[in-house]
C-alpha cells in the first residue's frame, strides 16, 4: 500500500468520547470563553432530556441561550434566517447541535449568518466551495445516529426553497470545534435503524479505503472504523441497551467520517443516492445491499486494496490464509455475511437486496421497472468521480440488477 | 468506559508540490502577507520555500531568521511581524524555532506572553493570526504540537499551538540540514508511534495515527529516492507526534530533557524504550497488525504468547536497524543521579515526578 505521492489530510474537531460525554461540553464551553449557546435539536431528542445532560455540565454563569426544536428534515435558508434572528435576540455566543445531518447543516448555516454578520442574514454569497474564509463562533456537534460522520465534515447543505434548488457550502471553517460521542443519545435508536446506519459507516470507511483519492492516514482511520463497526454493530442492533456497543458505534462512525471527508467515496453514494432519491429507500439501507457489489465490480482495478480490506473485515490471518486472487471475493463475502446476520438479528427487516426491501407501510418501493432509470441518473452524481472503476449506464443497469436479485456480481 | 479526547489540530499537505499550495492555503483564511520566520541553518529550505511563493505571485511580508537557541526570539519574531504590517506567520525550522513561533502567535493574538494567560480558560483573542509551518528534518524530540516550553522550563499544552497547516514537501525535506539524522527520525517517529499504542484508554484515532506513522517508516526503508525517503519519515514524525497528543503521560519521553546532557536524544530513547517495551500493554489487533507491518508474509502468532514475543523483536529489531547500538555508553549512574535530582526539582505534577523518579531508579540498579 503505497503512500501517494502527494495527498492531504485533516480532522479538526476536538473529539469527547465516554459514557459522560454530554456534561463535558460545559467545560469545553470555558475553554472556547463562550457561556451561552443556541441548542439545535429535534423535539425527539428534547423530550428525552437528553440536553439536561448538557446543561448539567455547565459552569457558573453558563446558561442556555435558547433551545429550538423546530428544524425541518431538509435545512433550508427560510429556517436558517429565523435561527440566525432568533440567535441574536436572545444574545447568544455558541451553538450546539444535537440531532441528524439536518440539525447539524442548520447549525451550521447559522453559524455562517451570525459569525459573518450577514445582511438580512442571508447565507447565499457564502455558498460554494471555500467562500467562508474565517473562524465562526463555536459550534459543537453531538450526533443521535452512528452513521452519517456529518460531524466530521467540512460540509453544508442547504435548501433554498425559493430557487428549488440545494446550496452546497464547503469550507474547513465549517468543520465543528467539538464533537461529543455520548452513548446515551444512542441507546433508543431502534435495531434496525442502527443496522442501517451502522452499514452507512461500514460503507464509508469501506469505499474511502478503496476509492481513488485514498491516503495513509485516512487508511487507517478507515480501518480502525472498519474493525469496530465489524465487532460491535450486531451487538449493538442485538442489545440496543448496550452502552459500550453503543459508544463503539458512535466512535466508528466518526472515524468513518473522518476517512472519507479526507478521501471521498465511490459508486456505493452514487447509485445509492439515486436510488434513495427515486425509490425512497433509506440511505443505510441502500449502503447495505450495495456495498459488496462495489466491491465486486471494481475488483479489477481496485482488488488489491480491497483485497487488504479483509485484515480489517476478518483479520491479519484470515487475510494471509487467503490466496491473493480470492481475497476481494471473500473481502465481499465477509460484508454480505454480516448483512445476514443483521437480517437475523433485525428478524429480517435488514434487506439484503432490492427485492426484498420493505418501506414502512409493506410496500416494496424498487421494482425492476425503475432500474434503468436509477441506473440512467446514478451515473451523474458526484461520487462517481473517485471510484476506481469507470461506471456506464450499462454497468450501473448491471450491478443494480444483481443487487435487486440479490445474486454474486461475478 | 473513559476514552481520552482527541484532537488534531493541523491540516497536513504531504508531498512533491506540496509548498505549490502555500499560497492558496494562506488566502483561504484570509492572509495575503506572511511573515517569514527560518533558522539560519535552514537556508536552502528557506529558499526553496520562497520560490514556491514567488512561482504563484505570493508576497512574502517579511523575513526573520533566527539563531538556533537564540533568546528572546518570540519578541524578535512579534517585533518583525508589527514592523512589517503581517498577517501571517510561516515557519521553517527546528523545534526550538516552531515553538517560539507559537509564543510569538500567542503573544499576536493574546497581546500578552503565553505565562500570563490561563490556557485552561483563556479569553477569546483580540485577533486570529494564522500560523502555518514547512516541516524540515529535525533531530531533537522537541515539545509536541500541542505544546508550549515556557523560558521557565514549564511545558503548557492547548490547541491553540497547532500550526493550522503543515506542509512536509520533499524538496525540503530532502535538502534539510539534519538529513543524514533521517533514520534516527525515523527510529524515534516508531518509538513514538508504539508508546502510543500502549495507551489502551486512548482514542482509537490516535492508533489510526500510530500505525499510519509505522506503515510510513516501513515505507521509508524500502523507498530509493533519498528525497521521498525524507517526506516519508517526516510524515511519520507529524503523525507519531499528533498519536502521543492523546494519549497519557509518557515518562520515557518526560524523562529524555533531564538524560541528554550532551547524549544522543534518540540513542538515550531507545535505551528508555526497550527498558519499557516487556512492561507495555497492548491490544492484540495491535500487535498482529505491527508485526504483519515489521515482518510481512509472517503468520503472526499462533498464540499470544508467541504473538507478544514477535512484536517484540520485530520492534527491536527495527530500531536497532535504524538506529545501531553505538559505542557511546549508557547514561552512568552519576548521571543518573543528576537527573534524578533535576527530576525533583522539576516542574513536573507529583504523580509524573514518581512515574520518571521510577524509571531512573531502575535504570540505576541497573548501572550497578
Amino acid at each position: 500500500m503505497k503512500t501517494p505521492p502527494y495527498f492531504e489530510f485533516q480532522s479538526k474537531v476536538q473529539i469527547f468520547a465516554g459514557s459522560n460525554s454530554l456534561e463535558k461540553i460545559g467545560k469545553d464551553m470555558e475553554i472556547r470563553g463562550v457561556s451561552r449557546p443556541m441548542i439545535l435539536s429535534s423535539q425527539t431528542v428534547a423530550r428525552s432530556g437528553l440536553l439536561n445532560f448538557i446543561e448539567k455540565g455547565y459552569r457558573p454563569g453558563m446558561e442556555t441561550g435558547v433551545i429550538d426544536t423546530d428544524i425541518p428534515a431538509d435545512s433550508d435558508l427560510e429556517t436558517v434566517r429565523r435561527l440566525a434572528a432568533l440567535f441574536t435576540e436572545k444574545a447568544c455566543d455558541c451553538l450546539i447541535a444535537v440531532g441528524g445531518g439536518s440539525v447539524i447543516d442548520t447549525a451550521k448555516g447559522v453559524n455562517i449568518a451570525v459569525s459573518l454578520s450577514c445582511s438580512n442574514y442571508d447565507i447565499t454569497p457564502y455558498a460554494g466551495a471555500g467562500m467562508v474564509r474565517e473562524k465562526l463562533k463555536p459550534l459543537t456537534v453531538v450526533p443521535t445516529t452512528s452513521g452519517s460522520g456529518s460531524e466530521a465534515t467540512i460540509v453544508a447543505v442547504i435548501a433554498d426553497t425559493a430557487q428549488s434548488k440545494k446550496l452546497l457550502f464547503t469550507s474547513p471553517y465549517l468543520l465543528p470545534n467539538t464533537a461529543v460521542l455520548d452513548p446515551r443519545v444512542t441507546l433508543s435508536l431502534p435495531p434496525l435503524l442502527t443496522a442501517q446506519t451502522g452499514m452507512d459507516a461500514l460503507t464509508h470507511a469501506c469505499e474511502a479505503f478503496f476509492c481513488l483519492a485514498h491516503n495513509p492516514i485516512s487508511d487507517a482511520f478507515a480501518l480502525e472504523a472498519i474493525r469496530t463497526i465489524v465487532r460491535y454493530l450486531p451487538t449493538a442492533v442485538a442489545e440496543p441497551s448496550n452502552e459500550e456497543a453503543r459508544l463503539q458505534m458512535a466512535i466508528a462512525s466518526n472515524l468513518a467520517g473522518t476517512a472519507f471527508s479526507n478521501s471521498m467515496v465511490g459508486m456505493v453514494h452514487s447509485i445509492g443516492h439515486t436510488v434513495g432519491a427515486i425509490a425512497h429507500v433509506p440511505h443505510g439501507a441502500c449502503m447495505a445491499i450495495l456495498l459488496p457489489y462495489a466491491m465486486e465490480y471494481n475488483a479489477r482495478k481496485a482488488g488489491e486494496r480491497i483485497g487488504a480490506l479483509l485484515t480489517a473485515l476478518g483479520n491479519e490471518k484470515t487475510f494471509l490464509s487467503t490466496p491473493k486472487e480470492k481475497r476481494t471475493q471473500a473481502a465481499a463475502s465477509s460484508v454480505r455475511r454480516l448483512n445476514e446476520k443483521l437480517k437475523t438479528l433485525t428478524n429480517g427487516a435488514h434487506a439484503l437486496c432490492f427485492k426484498e426491501y420493505r418501506s414502512k407501510n409493506g410496500e416494496a418501493p424498487v421494482t425492476q421497472e425503475l432500474l434503468p432509470r436509477i441506473a440512467n441518473e446514478a451515473i451523474n452524481d458526484g461520487s462517481i468521480f473517485y471510484n476506481p472503476e469507470e461506471l456506464s449506464k450499462a454497468d450501473a443497469l448491471r450491478v443494480l440488477e444483481a443487487a435487486y436479485e440479490g445474486v454474486p456480481l461475478n | 468506559m473513559d476514552i481520552r479526547p482527541f484532537y488534531s489540530g493541523s491540516k497536513i499537505i504531504s508531498g512533491s508540490g506540496a509548498l505549490d499550495a502555500l499560497s492558496f492555503e494562506l488566502a483561504s483564511v484570509n492572509a495575503e502577507k506572511p511573515l517569514l520566520i527560518a533558522s539560519d541553518i535552514e537556508r536552502t529550505a528557506e529558499k526553496t520555500v520562497a520560490k514556491a511563493l514567488k512561482a504563484t505571485a505570493a508576497v512574502i511580508g517579511g523575513i526573520c531568521r533566527l539563531q538556533s537557541g537564540e533568546k528572546n526570539s518570540a519578541k524578535t519574531i512579534a517585533e518583525t511581524f508589527n514592523r512589517f504590517g503581517c498577517d501571517s506567520l510561516l515557519a521553517i525550522g527546528d523545534a526550538d524555532l516552531i515553538n517560539a513561533v507559537k509564543a510569538a502567535r500567542v503573544e499576536l493574538s493574546f497581546g500578552k506572553a503565553p505565562a500570563e494567560i490561563d490556557f485552561t480558560q483563556p479569553a477569546p483573542p483580540r485577533r486570529s493570526v494564522p500560523f502555518v509551518s514547512v516541516a524540515v528534518l529535525t533531530p531533537e524530540i522537541g515539545p509536541l504540537p500541542n505544546e508550549l516550553i515556557l523560558d521557565s522550563g514549564a511545558c503548557i499544552t492547548s490547541p491553540l499551538f497547532y500550526p493550522d497547516t503543515v506542509f512536509i514537501d520533499p524538496r525540503v525535506t530532502g535538502k534539510s540540514a539534519a538529513v543524514s539524522k533521517r533514520s534516527e527520525i525515523a527510529a524515534a517517529a516508531s518509538i513514538f508511534a508504539v508508546f502510543a499504542l500502549s495507551d489502551t484508554q486512548a482514542h482509537p484515532a490516535v492508533r489510526a495515527c500510530a500505525h499510519s506513522a509505522l506503515q510510513q517508516v516501513c515505507e521509508a526503508i524500502e523507498t530509493r529516492s533519498r528525497a521521498e525517503q525524507t517526506r516519508l519519515i517526516a510524515n511519520a514524525r507529524f503523525l507519531s507526534q499528533i498519536a502521543l497528543t492523546g494519549v497519557r503521560f509518557v515518562p520515557e519521553i518526560a524523562l529524555l530533557p533531564f538524560l541528554t546532557d550532551g547524549r544522543n536524544p534518540t540513542e538515550t530513547l531507545k535505551t528508555l524504550f526497550e527498558a519499557a517495551l516487556p512492561t507495555l500493554s497492548f491490544a492484540k489487533d495491535d500487535l498482529s497488525q505491527i508485526v504483519i507491518k515489521l515482518v510481512p508474509n509472517n503468520n503472526a502468532g499462533s498464540g499470544k504468547q508467541t504473538l507478544r514475543s514477535e512484536f517484540e523483536t520485530a520492534l527491536l529489531r527495527l530500531t536497532q536497524r535504524l538506529v545501531p547500538n553505538s559505542a557511546a555508553p549508557k547514561p552512568s549512574r552519576s548521571e543518573l543521579f543528576k537527573a534524578f535530582e533535576a527530576v525533583k526539582e522539576s516542574a513536573l505534577t507529583a504523580e509524573q515526578k514518581n512515574e520518571c523518579l521510577k524509571i531512573l531508579q531502575i535504570q540505576m540498579e541497573g548501572t550497578e
